[in-house]
């Protein structure tokens, strides 16, 4: 948001510049804005809206694939969501849940270490731009070739991990990928690893957009380091923040890939993501009806995370 | 070796040729006005896109078929497409469905049903008539596997089963004869408890999905099956299915076997001389981790009732797509004809043929291996043939994966699976109707 925020404003003008001329009035300057979006909502609509309106029409069908005979059920697709004892209702809402758990743990550890990270890196030393790049490089590996690192590094019996540990004399037999809690540490664990550096990179840009003459002002002011982060760097940073918590918590909702290749959703189903439950149900089963009714529970929820995150975070920056 | 392949491969089809062409009298007949024929396809140049999900070792032996296949039939170009299984299933359908899918598939035979109940394929009984293929070729189960609602779909291709796996080199140190497997449980238990005073967990297990297909071998010995026979009931919590899965979680609870063996941990094992007895397919004889130790591989002991062991079947089907095109059906059929009848050569990449004739050849016994796995099609438990029932196994996946884990005991863990797998399968019963 911090990125976005200017560019906007910037847009802004150019928009509103040739309307505030009393000389505008060549022909067609009301859609010279939509002019300028169009290649964006060309696609946008094409591949997001077009298809999220299909999923919800779909959602009101019990929709086979494969089958000529699509009829329609109205909300019966949600409501069985909502029904114990259907098929879907107990798998479904548990793996909600996993994925709800798996948001709680990493959200917090991704909003935190990578302001640590760029704290870090902000500073002058030399070697910094070598450690910004080791810090990003595993953002660049696909969600495969991390699943598949991990687990063989993370093996009960042959991984490298637990022979370290065994080396220095810590238990050597942890069941990383087996057994809980293990299981979550090893997922968050990888997911840090893997995307902190892209917040990391957000939090870099954000400090650098804070102009020196505050640290500057608050020095002069008798602050020291610790309350310059309180009183400069946070509050500067409050929309990045806001940004970061926003986009954390939707791409950790969207969990599929680490615990499909990791954990294959073991324990007894504890780590299936919500997101895997529906790709199993609508493109292992083709039953599209129901898994599209999922996808749009998960919407709404994520909608009203999304809005409390924005209410809580936006509010305290009034206050201030 | 390319040579050589292909020289035998000629003789073989010039030995089926004759019996294909005895078996039909002689004669090449028609449907609808299209020549069909084991032996020849006399059309005008077709293209057959062919698909499989052969990624292993196995692939390399079936692309080397298809090559040849190409190169003796000038006017039929089969292009072969290779993908995971589990995409195979889920593209299939859909893409048959938009004209850009495969006109010729290989799937295994629990498939068949779901692929054609979902419309994707075209019924093959003409083709097994104009061919002239007979049951008495076949092995009964794997020839009724092909069957959905009484129409063939399916050409049996070959029979692929589990067998139990032993590390000679560990068997030796703990003073075991290494050259005499065990044939009952209670043997197999005996050198267990042998190894176990050396310090040897002996039969690793470890809790991922794959161990369905233990349980499904166990399930059977002990006289179960996971469905009642009319595809209708979940039955795999009853007596037989609790006595299975005991058996497999006693592996970790008397100590044969580690806790929390990671995925496929008792492979590394085995071939690392940590690892005595590993229950495992036939494929695996082309394990290239093989080479560092010494290994032997005999039937399953009888740990239950009877020596019986899980498989399946791959088999040749067609999809809808060839069905206006008689020209393309024809060279279908013509192409399923040469490679099943060519499955000497398939039987090299350790897949036992589904066809008698092969088996009885003496160069089929001649494969190393196959003197041990040849019999065992006897012995296979194939899958149970009904629409939508593969989508209900996920359930018995995580019930064995509880269990293993020492979450839950085997009975409540089956009952609850069988519980919400039953709901899965009853409403793909009414959804398939079958």
């Amino acid at each position: 948001m911090a990125t976005s925020a200017p560019s906007r404003r910037a847009a802004a003008r150019v928009v509103t510049a040739p309307v505030g001329q009393p000389s505008g009035n060549r022909p067609g300057r009301r859609s010279t804005p939509w002019l300028f979006l169009a290649p964006y909502l060309c696609f946008f609509g094409l591949f997001v809206l077009g298809p999220a309106l299909f999923g919800l029409y779909v959602s009101l069908f019990d929709w086979h694939f494969t089958f000529p005979n699509r009829p329609f059920v109205g909300l019966d697709n949600y409501v069985k969501l909502f029904t114990p004892g259907t098929r879907d209702f107990e798998p479904f809402w548990r793996s909600m849940g996993a994925t709800g758990t798996f948001t709680l743990l990493s959200v917090p550890l991704l909003v935190t270490l990578p302001l640590g990270v760029a704290l870090l890196v902000n500073r002058p030393f030399r070697g910094r731009t070598a450690f910004r790049a080791i810090f990003f490089a595993p953002y660049v590996l696909g969600v495969a070739v991390v699943g598949v690192l991990w687990r063989f590094m993370l093996d009960t019996q042959h991984g490298i991990v637990n022979k370290l540990l065994g080396m220095v004399g810590l238990p050597d037999t942890t069941p990383w990928l087996q057994q809980l809690p293990w299981a979550w540490v090893s997922l968050v664990g990888a997911t840090l690893w893997w995307t902190l550096g892209f917040n990391a990179i957000i939090y870099l840009a954000g400090l650098q957009a804070i102009p020196r003459d505050q640290y500057e002002a608050a020095e002069l002011d008798g602050a020291g380091r610790w309350a310059q982060l309180r009183h400069v760097t946070l509050p500067g940073l409050r929309p990045v923040i806001v940004f970061i918590v926003m986009i954390t918590v939707l791409a950790s909702a969207n969990l599929f890939g680490q615990s499909y290749i990791m954990t294959a959703g073991d324990p007894n189903g504890a780590t299936r993501s919500a997101i895997m439950y529906m790709s199993e149900t609508g493109l292992g089963q083709f039953r599209m009806g129901a898994a599209s009714a999922m996808s749009y529970v998960l919407a709404v929820v994520l909608m009203v995370v999304s809005l409390l995150n924005f209410r809580f975070l936006a509010a305290r920056r009034d206050d201030s | 070796m390319h040579v050589r392949l292909r020289r035998i491969a000629a003789s073989v089809s010039v030995l089926t040729l004759a019996t294909a062409l005895a078996a039909c009298g002689g004669a090449d007949d028609t449907i609808d006005g299209t020549a069909i024929s084991g032996s020849s396809y006399d059309g005008p140049a077709v293209e057959l896109s062919f698909w499989n999900g052969f990624t292993g070792a196995d692939g390399a032996y079936f692309d080397s078929m298809v090559e040849d296949f190409n190169a003796d039939n000038p006017n039929i170009t089969v292009k072969t497409t290779t993908m995971e299984w589990a995409d195979f299933y889920t593209k299939l359908p859909i893409a048959v469905r938009s004209g850009n899918g495969p006109d010729v598939a290989v799937m295994h035979m629990d498939q068949v049903s779901t692929q054609a109940a979902q419309g994707a394929l075209t019924p093959l009984d003409g083709v097994a008539t104009e061919l002239g293929l007979q049951e008495s070729d076949f092995a009964e189960a794997v020839w009724a596997g092909g069957l959905y609602q009484d129409a063939r779909y399916g050409i049996p291709l070959d029979v692929h089963m589990h067998a139990l796996y032993y590390n000679k080199g560990v068997l030796e140190a703990a003073g075991i004869d290494p050259d005499a497997p065990p044939t009952t449980g209670a043997e197999l238990e005996a050198n267990l408890e042998t190894l176990k005073e050396q310090g040897v967990q002996g039969m690793w297990i470890d809790s991922s999905g794959w161990m369905r297909t233990w349980f499904v071998a166990l399930d059977a010995q002990f006289g179960g099956q996971l469905y009642s026979d009319d595809g209708a009931t979940v039955t795999w919590n009853d007596e037989a299915g609790v006595q299975a899965l005991t058996w497999m979680s006693d592996l970790v609870t008397k100590g044969y076997s580690p806790a929390n063996v990671g995925q496929d941990g008792y492979w590394k094992a085995f071939t690392t001389d940590q690892n005595a007895y590993v229950i495992g397919g036939i494929w695996e004889q082309s394990n290239p981790t093989f080479d560092a130790i010494e290994w032997g591989v005999a039937p399953l002991p009888a740990i239950g009732d009877d020596d019986v062991t899980w498989g399946s079947s791959h088999q040749f089907t067609a999809t809808t797509q060839v069905e206006d095109d008689p020209d393309k059906l024809a060279a279908a059929a013509y192409f399923i004809n040469s490679m099943s009848s060519d499955s000497i050569e398939w039987a090299k990449a350790n897949q036992v043929p589904a066809r008698a004739s092969v088996r009885d050849s003496a160069e089929f016994q001649a494969l190393p291996g196959m003197d041990v796995f040849g019999p065992l099609i006897d012995k296979t438990v194939l899958p149970q043939n009904f629409p939508g029932l593969p989508e209900s196994q996920g359930e018995l996946e995580d019930a064995i994966n509880a269990v293993l884990l020492g979450e839950a005991t085997p009975q409540d863990a089956l009952d609850e699976a069988a519980t919400a797998a039953q709901l899965i399968v009853t409403e793909n019963k009414s959804k398939f109707g079958y």
